[in-house]
């Protein structure tokens, strides 16, 4: 958390009774989905994992949408192009983009069609070895467990302006509970309503600043032109390019691998469903970001060069511009947007640690079983990431950029490649994942190189290793193809005897 | 391998679950499936015993053609955005820098090509769907 300097400036928003109350009736809303869905999603781990694999694709356009909005996009390209220069925020956000993009090109219909529950499930059945899954749920926990970190943060944050009686510790305790409350009980169709709400809020408040703004600039290029004044770096970039383009093959190659990705996917009603949500929201999430890299951060850098955390930079425009009920509905947003992408993260660790690993060491679960002990891994979850967010390291999209290296590295070749190449198998997954997260790992902790090109290196690397490894052993076996045919299930030229599908 | 029999499927989806997988050397009669209650879109799957590494083939699935194409355009675009940043020299006096118009251009094309794979896999979809009506 930034300290603030007496050189620096702190934005100061105006909150009061109407902006507290917009922010509880937000919270309020969430809590009551989950509860509306607590028995639906009690009653099976279809339910609780996937809501039943039937959601339509109007109501995942928007969840997609809220999915990849996290405080790193509400709060971090508006503050990245800030601190950083447009074109940095541009990168990680295009980057994005075209990861959206590809996901729903190599691995919305695949993984739709597998029939699982979890990406772990999805890769044991790719692969016939439960040990890929367990490789994958102990990689994808982890991940998902850190990737909550700077989510939480965020939160705390928007507490911490809003509400002038608690601070920053006060918002990151209330926020979790929040959290742990509406997904443990709703679980994926509470995840799932909430996203859907949070997306349409989402779009709208990122939008409701830019006519403000410039009105009070008079226009788009007078608006951009006054930041770019106020501050050298706003068009060019404080970094390297090769961090640029880092930064955007981590969000490429991340978006690859999201957990919250495929549980997203795997809810959906059928492969079409997944295919044209992914597609349609790309370009809604690329086009309201835009415009707050260079409209947003542009009017806070003319306002206030000088702001003791660029993360603050949309604090900073809500603070010039809104009243009190925008200044909560504003901050109500941000919370959307943090947990539209924590709920599914959580459903994702939660999966991992009552649903993966069980199942790979073989204890014999029921679905009630299961069901509680995920209830229990979110509480878990929640509790220690917030004990590690009531101090956190870093900048909020730095957080977020350096995990999704990691689930980049460790992930990608198992799941991307591995949905598309015949040849690869089980020796090469385990390989590649063990080989590209360690790296990166290694990589970000141990050795000086640019910000954000630890990918440039651990990920050609992983993928190295998965394609050598898969070569060198055994080929899959006709019985180890199984779980490939069905995700392609065209590939078959003659289907033989077939069992019918209810 | 992931196994289903009629229990498992009164029971509701199946797991690719190894507690539940049938010994390796499956009867016939044994089908996989998978996830029974999913929707239309899911081709059941045929005995693993008919099953043959040789006789999978991608090129067959409706998705390969406009995937590869949509690929090689976006992998393209990527390529010129990573390139020549690095290749051209840092610009003079224009108000946003190569990277910013480069990277622009790649979410238009992205977004576009996206749009454009799901129309064609669904005309592939739609028609193979209509002859096999027929």
């Amino acid at each position: 958390m930034a300290v603030n300097s007496p050189l620096q400036v702190t934005p100061e928003i105006e909150g009061g009774a109407l902006a507290v109350s917009a922010v509880a009736v937000y919270f309020l809303v969430v809590i009551a989905i989950g509860i509306i869905f607590y028995r639906r999603s009690s009653s099976s781990t279809e339910d609780f994992w996937i809501a039943g694999g039937e959601i339509s694709t109007k109501v995942q356009l928007f969840a997609f949408v809220a999915v990849y909005t996290s405080a790193g996009s509400f709060l971090g390209y508006p503050g990245f192009a800030y601190g950083f220069g447009a074109p940095v925020a541009l990168a990680i956000l295009i980057g994005a983009t075209v990861g959206i993009v590809l996901f729903a090109i190599f691995l919305a219909g695949p993984i739709r069609r597998s029939g699982v529950y979890t990406l772990p499930a999805y890769l044991e059945m790719r692969y016939q070895s439960r040990y890929v899954r367990l490789v994958g749920a102990i990689i994808f926990g982890i991940s998902a467990w850190a990737y909550v970190v700077p989510q939480l943060v965020a939160a705390a944050i928007s507490f911490d302006f809003l509400f002038s009686g608690l601070g920053y510790a006060e918002g990151v305790i209330v926020t979790a509970l929040v959290f742990a409350l509406y997904v443990s009980l709703g679980g994926f169709w509470a995840v799932t309503w909430a996203d859907f709400i949070q997306g349409i809020i989402i779009v709208l408040l990122t939008l409701v600043p830019i006519p403000f703004i410039l009105l009070d600039f008079g226009g788009v290029g007078t608006a951009v032109s006054a930041g770019a004044e106020a501050s050298p770096v706003f068009l060019e970039s404080a970094l390297p390019t090769s961090a640029l383009i880092g930064a955007g093959l981590v969000f490429i190659f991340s978006i690859l691998a999201l957990p919250q990705s495929g549980q997203r996917i795997l809810s959906s009603k059928d492969d079409k469903t997944a295919r044209r949500s992914l597609v349609g929201a790309a370009p809604i999430y690329c086009g309201i970001f835009a415009i707050s890299i260079f409209i947003v951060a542009g009017a806070a850098l003319s306002l206030e060069p000088d702001l003791a955390d660029p993360d603050f930079a949309y604090y900073l425009v809500m603070s010039e511009y809104f009243g009190p009920l925008l200044t909560g509905i504003g901050v109500a947003a941000i919370l959307a947007a943090i947990m539209s992408h924590t709920d599914s993260l959580l459903i994702a660790l939660s999966a991992s640690v009552s649903h993966d690993i069980p199942s790979t060491l073989q204890m014999g679960l029921s679905e009630r079983q299961e069901v509680l002990l995920g209830q229990g891994a979110i509480w878990i979850g929640v509790v220690t990431v917030a004990l590690v967010a009531l101090d956190p390291p870093g900048l909020l999209l730095e957080l977020v950029t350096v995990v999704g290296g990691g689930i980049a590295c460790g992930l990608f070749p198992a799941v991307g490649l591995g949905t598309w190449w015949k040849r690869a198998n089980a020796w090469g997954a385990i390989a590649a994942m063990i080989a590209g997260f360690g790296l990166y790992g290694y990589l970000y902790f141990f050795v000086d190189i640019p910000a954000f090109s630890e990918i440039l290196i651990a990920l050609p690397l992983g993928i190295l290793t998965f394609i050598a490894v898969s070569l060198v052993t055994r080929r899959p076996t006709d019985e180890e193809m199984l779980g490939f045919a069905t995700f392609h299930s065209e590939s078959i030229e003659a289907p033989l005897e077939t069992t019918s599908d209810d | 391998m992931p196994v289903d029999n009629e229990d498992q499927r009164a029971e509701g989806p199946i797991e690719p679950d190894e507690s539940k997988r049938q010994p390796e050397n499956t009867s016939d009669e044994t089908t996989a499936s998978m996830n029974p209650l999913r929707t239309e879109s899911i081709e059941e799957v045929k005995t693993a015993s008919d099953l043959r590494y040789e006789d999978i083939d991608l090129r067959r699935t409706a998705e390969f053609k406009p995937g590869l194409v949509s690929t090689a355009i976006i992998g393209l675009a990527l390529l010129v955005a990573t390139v020549v940043p690095v290749a051209l020299p840092p610009s003079g006096e224009a108000s946003f820098p190569e990277f910013t118009y480069l990277w622009g251009l790649l979410a238009i094309v992205t977004v576009v090509t996206g749009l454009g794979y799901v129309y064609w896999v669904e005309k592939i979809e739609d028609e193979r769907g209509a002859s096999e009506a027929q």
